[in-house]
């Protein structure tokens, strides 16, 4: 869908609409369904317990096609517009999914689609859509925060093709990984390599992410690559790292919706069912108080998602900020609501036990993983182009 | 309100730092400076250090083994131990329970325990809450019934902290059921050893091991163990809550926090260069130093009122500001950190991956929810402000 709205011709900003159209109802529908009827707690735990993942779940995410959410049709995807690889996402939030659509597919996607090679990568993509390849960018860095371009990792051009070089710290879902998507200082310049996990010369110390999720420190020592490893060349590897890290920013949005959805719920369903002082906790009115502004937060955060479909497929020159800063705004709500919602379950809101730390976990998570809001928030302070959400002319 | 900053409290505090820097093992200090959950094993061996120095429980009377310290220098004392990244005894028997025995307790129980908890050698912890009786603490059910020279207890405890370190516990138990909730309580000190005492552990989301949930079976309890007048224990119990929220106040941990920021900040670079020169972060330290002078301030007007103990209003208030700094500070360790905050560290575990600095950091972040939960909610406190500060 990125490339679609690149391709269209159409300059600034993707029509704003409000509400979904009929085939997204359906999708949607589809979605909660499937997620309510297979993917319940105890296959949660479990895929916990295996390191994260559920091959089988992911097999059938494939089956069902949604793996393909981001890719045009001419690349095998069905992607008509944002809006369906969000409302995957915000059902993905709201159930917890522990398998990494975005942090596997959509984003390291967007970089290959942005970086001008996913012709020569073809196979690569329908592995990722047929749900038997699974990607990983790596980008991040020891002793450095969101600074996209890399430093610590080189990437060196001669006769033999690339010869890369250097660390990577915590790469979320590399240990899921069978391609590593690298990004690489040559010369001067930057560029985006596809490196294979198994190549000689890679090394992952594995760890799992406070939300459950697998990730990884890597090391690359004199790892060669054959030239058509490159994924995005010098001119166009700023613009693969953007495109990667809106899909990162608009995903975490998304699943943050979905997540602060279900633990309102998981709120209102506790307190009404607690009981201290003879009443029901909800029967307190400054714990209703508290309640009614966590509702009013989801309100304002459900808001702005049309907006942020309308920048995702959109090519302003301010995309990537406006986008940063819906991310920083639907973020930070998150995280206040679900620091609202374990305040309000107690001593039980903290432990691992209960849904609502892990939904405390994930939010806290989200809001770091792909440049943290904070972060977004600067971004966005920096690159805005004034304001006004319709623009009007 | 007296000076604070005196020559005299000034020697005091080079006097605790040369301490501190010459007496606290460096494994111990390293391990603290991690920020995990300290262990029991260095908990009492920094216990004993301090106590050879006849330091190890400077708020108590000296005919207990305290010291005659004022309330300011008692501070001063917590604020260099914990700049010096000294490990924090464990407080159930120091601050909780060995105050309300030398206060209420028997010729007995004072020669019986306090030896054990001002050396460091016995670990205690607390049995208030219940399953049913958290913010509503009163209603507890966990009965002891009365047999001759013995109660027999049965009932369950939870958010139990360092039960499996502990010698002993300190309860709320049931002892009336007829009259208010308040009046049929009593405290009892119950040998974690009896038979029928089992200890079983909660997970918290840092994926520690630090709380746990306390059963007793007809656990025999010799009644010479109660504290007090048996049915009084609301009383012993309030006067113990009031010492836990003033011990809660987190001045000491904060000035440690602090610095472990900006140790985090320097080590750090961002997109546009060093973390120490974004001048949104630092914006964010600035307000969280500004609000943490205030708190500082705050307690030491408290502490040097006369000498009084705080009230429970004043008491509820740091609690509540002392909570929101400590989960401020540390939220912004995770912004600091960025996407590596997100490894999963526990005590102990492989510390070849991440960054620098940040597994206790990270670990701490995820505990600390519980800091505006335990020792009363934020809720409970306010209503406590409301009630009895403004008299509402």
């Amino acid at each position: 869908m990125t490339v679609r709205s690149m391709d269209n011709g159409m300059p600034g900003r993707a029509e704003l609409r409000l509400g979904l159209g009929e085939d997204e109802l359906q999708f949607k529908a589809s979605v909660e369904r499937l997620l309510a009827r297979d993917y319940g707690v105890e296959r949660r735990r479990v895929a916990l317990a295996n390191g994260g993942f559920d091959p089988d779940f992911w097999q059938q995410l494939a089956e069902l096609g949604w793996l393909g959410a981001c890719f045009p049709e001419p690349l095998g995807g069905y992607g008509q517009s944002a809006n369906e690889a969000l409302i995957l996402l915000e059902q993905f939030g709201r159930a917890l999914v522990l398998e990494p659509l975005l942090g596997a597919v959509l984003v390291p996607g967007a970089a290959l689609l942005a970086g001008g090679r996913a012709d020569a990568h073809g196979a690569l993509i329908d592995g990722l859509i047929a749900g038997e390849r699974r990607l990983a960018l790596a980008w991040s860095e020891q002793g450095r925060r969101g600074a996209r371009r890399p430093r610590l990792t080189s990437a060196v051009r001669d006769q033999r093709g690339w010869c890369v070089n250097g660390v990577k710290q915590t790469v979320l879902n590399a240990p899921l990984a069978d391609t590593l998507l690298v990004s690489a200082i040559a010369g001067e310049d930057s560029v985006l390599l596809l490196v294979p996990h198994d190549a000689p010369g890679v090394s992952l110390i594995e760890y799992t992410t406070i939300d459950g999720q697998p990730a990884a420190d890597l090391r690359f020592t004199n790892v060669v690559l054959p030239d058509d490893a490159l994924a995005a060349g010098p001119e166009r590897c700023e613009r693969a790292m953007d495109a990667a890290m809106n899909w990162g920013a608009a995903g975490a949005c998304a699943e943050a919706l979905g997540a602060m959805d279900a633990a309102l719920e998981l709120t209102l369903e506790y307190t009404g069912t607690r009981q201290q002082f003879g009443q029901k906790l909800s029967g307190f009115q400054v714990i209703q108080h508290r309640l009614a502004a966590m509702a009013t937060e989801l309100e304002y955060s459900q808001a702005l998602l049309p907006l942020l479909a309308a920048h995702l497929d959109g090519n302003g020159a301010d995309r990537s900020a406006q986008i940063a800063g819906i991310r920083a705004r639907i973020v930070g709500s998150a995280r206040c609501v679900v620091a609202d919602a374990v305040q309000l379950h107690g001593g039980i809101g903290v432990t691992d036990e209960a849904a609502i730390s892990h939904y405390f976990r994930r939010v806290t998570a989200l809001e770091q993983a792909w440049g943290s809001a904070r972060q977004n928030l600067e971004r966005y302070r920096q690159g805005r182009q004034g304001y006004d959400p319709l623009r009007l002319q | 309100m007296d000076a604070i900053d005196t020559p005299r409290i000034q020697a005091f505090r080079r006097e605790v730092r040369d301490f501190v820097a010459g007496q606290l093992p460096e494994a111990i200090k390293q391990r603290t400076r991690q920020g995990f959950h300290v262990s029991k094993e260095d908990m009492r061996d920094w216990t004993a250090i301090l106590h050879r120095q006849g330091w190890s429980a400077p708020h108590w009377p000296t005919a207990y083994g305290g010291t005659d310290w004022s309330p300011l220098q008692r501070m001063v004392f917590d604020i260099e131990l914990a700049l010096g990244w000294a490990p924090a005894p464990s407080p159930f028997g120091l601050h909780l329970i060995g105050p309300v025995i030398y206060t209420f307790g028997t010729e007995q129980q004072k020669q019986r325990y306090l030896p054990g908890i001002l050396d460091g050698s016995q670990f205690w912890c607390q049995g208030y809450s219940e399953p049913n009786a958290g913010s509503d603490l009163a209603s507890l059910r966990t009965s002891a019934r009365r047999h001759g020279d013995r109660y027999i207890v049965n009932g369950q405890k939870i958010w139990t902290s360092q039960a499996q370190y502990a010698d002993m516990i300190f309860c709320l138990v049931r002892t009336d059921g007829s009259g208010s909730k308040q009046s049929g309580i009593s405290m009892l000190l119950i040998d974690m050893n009896t038979p029928g005492v089992t200890v079983r552990p909660i997970i918290t989301q840092d994926m520690s091991h630090y709380v746990n949930e306390v059963f007793f079976e007809d656990v025999e309890v010799p009644a010479d163990n109660l504290i007090g007048e048996e049915n009084a224990g609301w009383r012993y119990a309030k006067f113990l809550l009031e010492n836990e929220r003033t011990a809660s106040a987190y001045l000491p941990q904060a000035k440690q926090d602090m610095n472990r920021l900006r140790e985090m900040i320097g080590a750090l670079e961002g997109e546009h260069g060093p973390l120490s020169e974004d001048p949104v972060l630092d914006s964010q330290c600035a307000e969280l130093e500004l609000e943490l002078a205030a708190h500082e301030m705050t307690i030491y007007r408290i502490l040097t009122d006369n000498a009084r103990s705080p009230s429970a209003a004043a008491a509820s208030m740091i609690k509540i500001r002392g909570a929101r700094l400590q989960q401020r500070l540390s939220s912004l360790w995770n912004e600091v950190l960025g996407v590596h905050a997100l490894p999963l560290f526990t005590p102990g575990a492989d510390s070849s991956y991440g960054e620098p600095g940040a597994a206790g950091a990270m670990s701490q972040f995820l505990i600390r929810r519980a800091v505006s939960i335990y020792g009363g909610t934020n809720e409970i406190q306010h209503s406590i402000i409301a009630k009895r500060g403004l008299h509402l």
